[in-house]
Formats: C-alpha cells, sequence, structure tokens
C-alpha cells in the first residue's frame, strides 16, 4: 500500500527538488529523422513570412515537425498521416521554386522514416520501463501535452494505458501535475512548445528532482528564463538560484542543426498587447478543441475541475490548462458566471445605501482626509481612514468593517445633516450595522450557494455524459437543462486588449489549422 | 475608541530578532510524524516576523516570496507573525484604561458563575462610589441583563475585561495553548497578549484549502513529552464567529479587508490582486512561481520606482539564507494615510 504523503513531506520534497534538478538530454540518434529535421530548419530559412500564403506553409511544416518530434507513435501510424501531411505540403509549395525544391528533399528525407517498426523515442522509453530496470523505479511522469496543450499520441495498451511495462503516468495537461511529486519526469521532446505553466510546473514547483528530454538530432534543449523580481539589495545575498546539473545520455553527435526559426510558440490570437481607448482587457483560453476565447480578465468564472471532481470559481487569471469551463449549450460560448446569480445580493447592497448617499453628499463639502479625521476623533479606528471613505463611498467595499468605524460615520454624517438623527441612536446603529452584516453574508452565501448547487448537478450528471470527438462534454442536468465542459488546452499569460465586442466568443484560433 | 487605550507598537524602536531556539526546538508533527521544522517552514516563519515585527510611522513594507509551493505558506507566516506579535506586545487593557472609557463604549468578560460572555455599557461614574465604574449589562446571562453593576479593580481583574467580545471556551483555551507555544520556545509573549483584543495579523487565502491544508498538522517540541498544539489553535484564528477575540483574521480574495491590523498576509494571486489597494500596514505576498504574472511585476516595478530604501533596522531581521529556489523581494513604501 502507498502512503500518501503528508503535506509537511509534500512541501519538504517540493523544495528539495525546487532546490536541485538534473536535467538529463537523453540524444536518440536517429539518422533519418535527422535528415528530415535539417530538411526542416532549411525551409524555415527559405520562408518568407511576409507572404501569407508561405506563412501558411511555415505553419504546416511546424506542425508536422511537432508531429515528428512529440509523437511516440510509429512513423507509419494513420494518427501522424505523413503522407498526407507531406502531399499537401509539396501542392501548396508547387508555386514557390526554391521552396519546391526544398520540400521535395524533405519528402524524400519523410519518406526514408523507419516503418513497421517502433518509434525511437518509444523504444528508449520501452527499453527504460523494462520490467527489472531500475531507472523504472518510484513514480514515473511522462509529460502527453507537449505543445499548446496538445497531445501527439502513444502506442495504448488494451487498458488504455501507455503500452509500457510500469508504465508511467501520462499527463495531459498540467493541472495533472499539480499533485503529483514524481522521481522522474519524462518530455518526449524539446520544450519550446510547452506553455509556460506547464514549464513550471516540470522545472520550478519541485514536482521532480529528475527531468529526461528525449531528443532527436537536431532538436535542443534550453532552459526558459523565469521572469525576476524586481531586485531588491537587501536580499541579495540571502537567495541563492536553484542548482541545475545537465546530464547528456547517449553518443553525442555533432551537428550543425539548431531549431532554427523556431521561435518559442505563442498562441496566436490577434488581441493587442498594450492598452488602447475603448478596449477591454482579456486573457486568451485556447481550449482543446482548437477554438479560443478572450475571457475579461476582471471576471471569474465557474470551471470543472475533473482531478478534484469540483466547481470552483476561479478569476481568470488563475485558469489553468485541464480545467473544463462550463459553457451554456443554448448560447454557446458564454461562460456561466456566478454575477448574474448575484443579483439580488445587488438590490440588497442597493438598499442599505442611506449612510452611503449620505457619505457621498459629505464628499461633495468635506475631503476624505477632512471626514477620516473626524472619523478618528468620533473613535473610529485605523490608519488610513481616508482611503477607506473614499471606498465605502464609491461602494468598492460594503461598508466599514467595524461597529466603531461604522458608529463614528454614523455620528458624522448625523453631525452635518446628512442623516437624520434617530430617536434612539443606539438601536439606530445597531440595526444598520446588522443590515450592512446580513448583506456581507448573503454575498458569500450566494456565490457558496450557486456553486454547491451547480457542483451537484455536475456531479450527478457526469456519469451520463456524452463526449464528441473534440472533448467537448455535453452534461444533462437533473433540473432539465445541459451544460457543456470545454477543457483548456492553454492559457495566455499576458494580457490581450480587445475590443467589448471580442469577449467571450469562441472561435477557432488564428491561423486555424491547429487540429492538423 | 480602541485606539485611544491601546498603546501601539510603533513606539518599538528596534524590531526583536527572530529567537533562533525556534529553529532548534519546534516540530512539526502531522499524519506522518513529527519532524524539527525544516529549513522551508522556518523561512516562511521568518518573513511573516519579519512582516509584523517590523512596524515604524510613515513606513509600510511590501515583502514579495516566490515559492516553490505555497502549502502551509500562509499558516506558517502568519504563525511567524504572531510570534512577532507576541514578542512586540505593549498596551495591555488596564484598570485605569477602564475607568477612562466614556459612557457609552462596550466592555467585555466572561461571567464567572455561567461561563456566559458578556457585553456591557459603560455608564456616568458614580459620584458616591468613585472607585467603581458602572457597567449596564447588555448581553449575558438573561436574569442580569439592563441591570448595572459597580466594577472595581479586583472584580476587572478577575473577569478579564477587555475591549472586543472575549474569546469563547473553546477559543479560550486555544489562546491558552498558543501562549504556551510561544513561551516554550522562547517567545517572549506577555500574558496580556491573550487577554487583550488587538489582532496582529489578517490572511488572504483560499480558506477551504487552509482548512484542508491545516487539518492535522500540530505544533510541538523536541523534547518528549511535552504537549502538541494544534495549527488552528497556534494561529488563535476566526473560525466563524466575528464576535470573538482573536489574534488572527482570514479573508477570502473577495473580502473586505480591515485596516488598522499591522500586517496582512496575501496568498495566491488572487489576493496579490489587492493588494494595490492596500495602503495600510506592512504586506507579505505569497506565490507559486506560475502565479507571477507581467501584471504583477508591472505593478511591482512601479512600487519600486516609488519605494525608498529599505530601513537599516530591517536589515537585523533577514536571515542569513533561505533555501534555493526562493525569491525574494522587499519595499518600503510611505504610509501616506497615516
Amino acid at each position: 500500500m502507498t502512503m500518501v504523503p503528508s503535506v509537511t513531506d509534500d512541501a519538504t520534497a517540493r523544495y528539495r527538488n525546487a532546490a536541485e534538478i538534473q536535467i538529463r538530454e537523453v540524444r536518440i540518434q536517429t539518422v533519418e529523422i535527422g535528415s528530415c529535421l535539417s530538411e526542416i530548419s532549411s525551409l524555415f530559412r527559405l520562408i518568407d513570412r511576409s507572404d501569407p500564403d508561405q506563412r501558411a506553409i511555415s505553419w504546416k511544416i511546424w506542425q508536422l515537425r511537432t508531429w515528428l518530434t512529440f509523437s511516440l507513435l510509429p512513423f507509419d501510424s494513420a494518427t501522424l498521416a505523413l503522407e498526407r501531411r507531406t502531399e499537401e505540403l509539396l501542392r501548396d509549395g508547387a508555386a514557390y521554386g526554391a521552396l519546391d525544391s526544398a520540400l521535395r528533399r524533405l519528402a524524400e528525407a519523410l519518406g526514408n522514416l523507419p516503418r513497421h517498426q517502433a518509434n525511437p523515442k518509444f523504444h528508449w522509453l520501452q527499453t527504460e520501463f523494462a520490467s527489472g530496470s531500475a531507472s523504472s523505479h518510484g513514480i514515473q511522469v511522462l509529460v502527453g501535452a507537449m505543445a499548446l496543450g496538445r497531445c501527439f499520441g502513444w502506442p495504448e495498451a488494451g487498458d488504455g494505458n501507455i503500452a509500457l511495462e510500469n508504465p508511467p503516468i501520462v499527463v495531459r495537461d498540467q493541472g495533472q501535475l499539480d499533485g503529483l511529486i514524481a522521481d522522474r519526469i519524462i518530455l518526449p521532446g524539446n520544450c519550446r512548445g510547452l506553455s509556460p505553466r506547464m514549464f513550471d510546473a516540470v522545472f520550478r514547483r519541485g514536482a521532480t528532482a529528475q527531468v529526461d528530454i528525449l531528443l532527436y538530432p537536431g532538436e535542443s534543449f534550453a532552459m526558459r528564463e523565469a521572469l525576476p523580481l524586481p531586485n531588491s539589495e537587501i536580499f541579495n545575498s540571502v537567495t541563492r538560484p536553484p542548482r541545475q546539473v545537465r546530464v547528456v545520455v547517449g553518443a553525442i553527435q555533432t551537428t550543425s542543426l539548431q531549431d532554427e526559426g523556431l521561435d518559442e510558440i505563442a498562441i496566436l490570437h490577434g488581441g493587442g498587447t498594450v492598452p488602447a481607448d475603448g478596449m477591454e482587457e482579456a486573457r486568451y483560453l485556447l481550449c482543446s478543441d482548437g477554438r479560443g476565447m478572450f475571457v475579461p480578465k476582471a471576471k471569474s468564472v465557474l470551471v470543472w475541475r475533473a482531478p478534484l471532481a469540483s466547481i470552483a470559481t476561479v478569476p481568470v487569471e488563475e485558469i489553468e490548462e485541464g480545467d473544463s469551463l462550463i459553457l451554456q449549450p443554448d448560447d454557446r460560448g458564454r461562460l456561466l458566471d456566478i454575477a448574474s446569480e448575484r443579483q439580488g445580493f445587488g438590490e440588497k447592497f442597493e438598499a442599505l445605501g442611506e449612510w452611503r448617499r449620505g457619505l457621498e453628499a459629505l464628499l461633495l463639502t468635506l475631503t476624505p482626509e477632512e471626514v477620516a479625521l473626524e472619523l478618528a476623533t468620533d473613535g473610529a479606528p485605523g490608519s488610513a481612514l481616508a482611503h477607506s471613505v473614499r471606498n465605502w463611498a464609491a461602494g468598492v467595499v460594503l461598508g466599514p468593517g467595524s461597529l466603531d468605524a461604522f458608529s463614528a460615520l454614523v455620528r458624522t454624517l448625523m453631525r452635518h445633516g446628512k442623516l437624520a438623527t434617530p430617536e434612539d441612536f443606539e438601536s439606530y446603529v445597531s440595526a444598520q450595522w446588522a443590515q450592512l452584516r446580513a448583506v456581507r453574508d448573503l454575498r458569500h452565501r450566494a456565490g457558496f450557494s450557486v456553486s454547491r448547487e451547480l457542483q451537484e448537478l455536475v456531479r450527478n450528471a457526469l456519469h451520463e455524459q456524452t463526449t464528441d470527438s473534440e472533448g467537448l462534454h455535453t452534461v444533462q442536468l437533473g433540473n432539465g437543462t445541459s451544460i457543456e465542459l470545454l477543457t483548456v488546452a492553454a492559457a495566455d499569460e499576458r494580457s490581450a486588449w480587445v475590443p467589448p465586442g471580442s469577449l467571450m466568443k469562441l472561435q477557432v484560433m488564428r491561423g486555424g489549422q491547429w487540429r492538423g | 475608541m480602541k485606539g485611544d487605550h491601546l498603546e501601539s507598537p510603533e513606539s518599538i524602536e528596534v524590531p526583536p530578532a527572530f529567537p533562533a531556539t525556534i529553529a532548534k526546538r519546534l516540530i512539526i508533527v502531522d499524519t506522518s510524524g513529527g519532524r524539527i521544522v525544516p529549513p522551508w517552514a522556518l523561512s516562511l516563519l521568518q518573513l511573516g516576523w519579519m512582516c509584523r515585527s517590523h512596524v515604524r510611522p510613515g513606513i509600510r513594507l511590501l515583502l514579495v516570496a516566490i515559492l516553490p509551493t505555497r502549502a502551509l505558506a500562509g499558516p506558517l507566516a502568519s504563525l511567524g507573525a504572531l510570534f512577532a506579535g507576541g514578542a512586540t506586545f505593549s498596551g495591555a487593557f488596564t484598570w485605569d484604561d477602564m475607568r477612562a472609557l466614556p459612557a457609552g463604549s462596550s466592555v467585555f468578560w466572561r461571567d464567572s458563575d455561567s461561563g456566559k460572555r458578556c457585553r456591557g455599557e459603560i455608564e456616568r461614574p458614580w459620584e458616591f462610589a468613585p472607585d467603581l465604574v458602572p457597567v449596564t449589562i447588555r448581553e449575558g446571562p438573561r436574569a442580569q441583563i439592563g441591570t448595572v453593576h459597580g466594577v472595581g479593580k479586583d472584580v476587572f481583574r478577575r473577569l478579564g475585561y477587555c475591549l472586543e467580545f472575549v474569546p469563547t471556551a473553546r477559543g479560550a483555551a486555544a489562546l491558552e495553548s498558543a501562549l504556551n507555544l510561544h513561551l516554550a520556545l522562547g517567545v517572549d509573549t506577555p500574558r496580556a497578549w491573550i487577554e487583550t483584543a488587538k489582532v496582529d495579523v489578517q490572511l488572504v487565502t483560499n480558506q477551504t484549502r487552509l482548512s484542508m491544508e491545516t487539518d492535522g498538522v500540530h505544533l510541538g517540541l523536541v523534547e518528549p513529552g511535552q504537549p502538541v498544539v494544534s495549527m488552528k489553535d497556534a494561529l488563535c484564528a476566526n473560525t466563524g464567529s466575528r464576535d470573538a477575540m482573536v489574534k488572527l483574521r482570514i479573508h477570502s480574495p473577495g473580502q473586505a479587508l480591515e485596516d488598522a491590523i499591522p500586517s496582512t498576509i496575501l496568498e495566491g494571486a488572487a489576493s496579490a490582486a489587492i493588494l494595490e489597494g492596500l495602503p495600510f500596514g506592512n504586506s507579505l505576498v505569497l506565490l507559486e512561481r506560475h502565479e507571477y504574472s507581467h501584471e504583477f511585476r508591472d505593478f511591482l516595478l512601479r512600487v519600486a520606482a516609488e519605494a525608498g530604501p529599505m530601513p537599516d533596522s530591517f536589515g537585523a531581521l533577514v536571515p542569513a539564507s533561505v533555501p534555493p529556489g526562493v525569491e525574494l523581494a522587499g519595499f518600503a513604501l510611505a504610509a501616506t494615510d497615516e
């Protein structure tokens, strides 16, 4: 029986792993694929990127390359569809002289790839995971989602697992790595296509002390720079970067091949990268069916987190690969959010505004600092009362956080004639305070109850779900309605600025050919 | 009114150093047994200590830590802040403070017979009995509500009058356990710390995660046979009722924060997002690497442009090292609203 590590042991292991990580570059020597990648590098140098048609060819070549380098399937597998891809490329490139001849050389190199035998990287894994191999012990993880959350296939056994003895855990999205601490994580290719979150999960969050990266000739690995904190001199002598031990396994072949022409993969979405008038800040979410959408960054959305079997209200900022967006099927693309469920809260919030309106009126004649001074004199605690006054008036917060502050506020408003003086001051303040607290409670309960109800319905319904070929789950809820779950394959880390009309619209990612 | 009677720790000149005894004596006990506090956990305690102990008028500190994992980060940093809160505590609610309270002020105590938590209001002084403070009972045993009692110095001491609801019986036991832990670890926390209503730290975090993380985690001492204290008790936190004396307030990221709390610990990206509107007290932000976004870095760069040099006195609090992979930044900002 495997002991579940305690939270302390888990954290200790993560800090230890994060302090020192061994990165093994496993060189898989296959001359034929080396030739293919060499031809692809040559092609990237020839492509005129100012020409939209040649850019489209470039994209197809990039896809071909990702399938070649990331897939563990045999090269004659129908899933790789090398012949179809080759034919398409030859057809598209026929109009461009130099490109055409380079594409023909690539087609020839692809034709020389070994057929009717295991994929070379998979063959290495077979040896590595053979019964009795010491290296197969412990928790082994193989990253499947190698580029923008996309998996590129591996031979499967009858039980659906990867067809290896002592099979490793195959991770299809970053969320799966969150709860794992592995003895080793294996990446079946270089890391250029890994989403930033997946990269961090593998290399920087202590998920393992050893990463094996399987590389063909022409593939290279480079550690990405982490986004640095602003320099703080006072901590400079205190912090130490993690230690990386780099090891190369397998015969080293001197090669001039590099990943030329391949920039870090970016999610293409067409959103602006700088704020602009009339544009809204959003985050681009690419889904597993190749479509994506901009979601307002300030929102929180309901997502289904399958590994935890739970629904969570997640700030858009925190959506992760593997989260399933909950969509309303009647209005495809619209996220179910709890904001609308909180309308009742809004009405009640307005209803308690007697003192708020009084404060707004008072701020027409006094500055927040002057009001704060009076509040302090009346016994309101706090060192930032002026800021609080602004927030109370603007409705940024529900109101004062303590009875003393609230009482002082009411007293000040009465003194200035902005609130009628009641017969019994204490009773009035108590009643208003109780109302404020009730609204606070309501706000918390509203979100909780909607979430709980949906969670229950989704849980019950997932047993009878239907799944279409693109990973879109339609879930019939017990209340007669249905929802759809669409898995997030990659979430752009950077903000995009888009017109309001572009928000929440599911569309095929720019370029449109991702599904390959 | 509380502020008038509780002396502020702003008057402390030299922040006390993090007690070295903690690293030697504290053990963390959970489902897989007990172990001496690991270096990463010690660093989190120290970060919390730095955040709470260095209180200066006109300056607020913003500390940011990027961690390999946030597991137990919030609770441990909060615990460090509570240690510092205890070690720098001053300003117990005294008999003289009680006598100086204006009529209408609320005071709180526990009824000695029934054990019920009571609230009363100060009345005008009795000319015929100047050594007694008249208090009308507003909440407590039903038969006593509305009655006026003259509270003398002895009764004040015996019943532990304070300016906020006294803890529940469970809460009182937790505070007692926390105090014992402080003392056993070499933290010089006076008894008045647990008898005085004064929140040291607010923690902004996902409360479900916090509860799951701390469930079953205990703190103890290396010496065999010593009692262990649950992490939840050691945190002296609110567990539902806001009308109870606590030392740590826990908020979800969406909740309104309270001002006048000297230190705030914010866990995760959602918590960090509210930092911009937080002008009071010292803050400590705890993030995992993937939670540190370009937007947050932009915010920190703006902060860095406005920040002054870290005070020399802060340097004495900085530990010799933190575990590799932990990244830290600190900024000294003007407390504009003070």
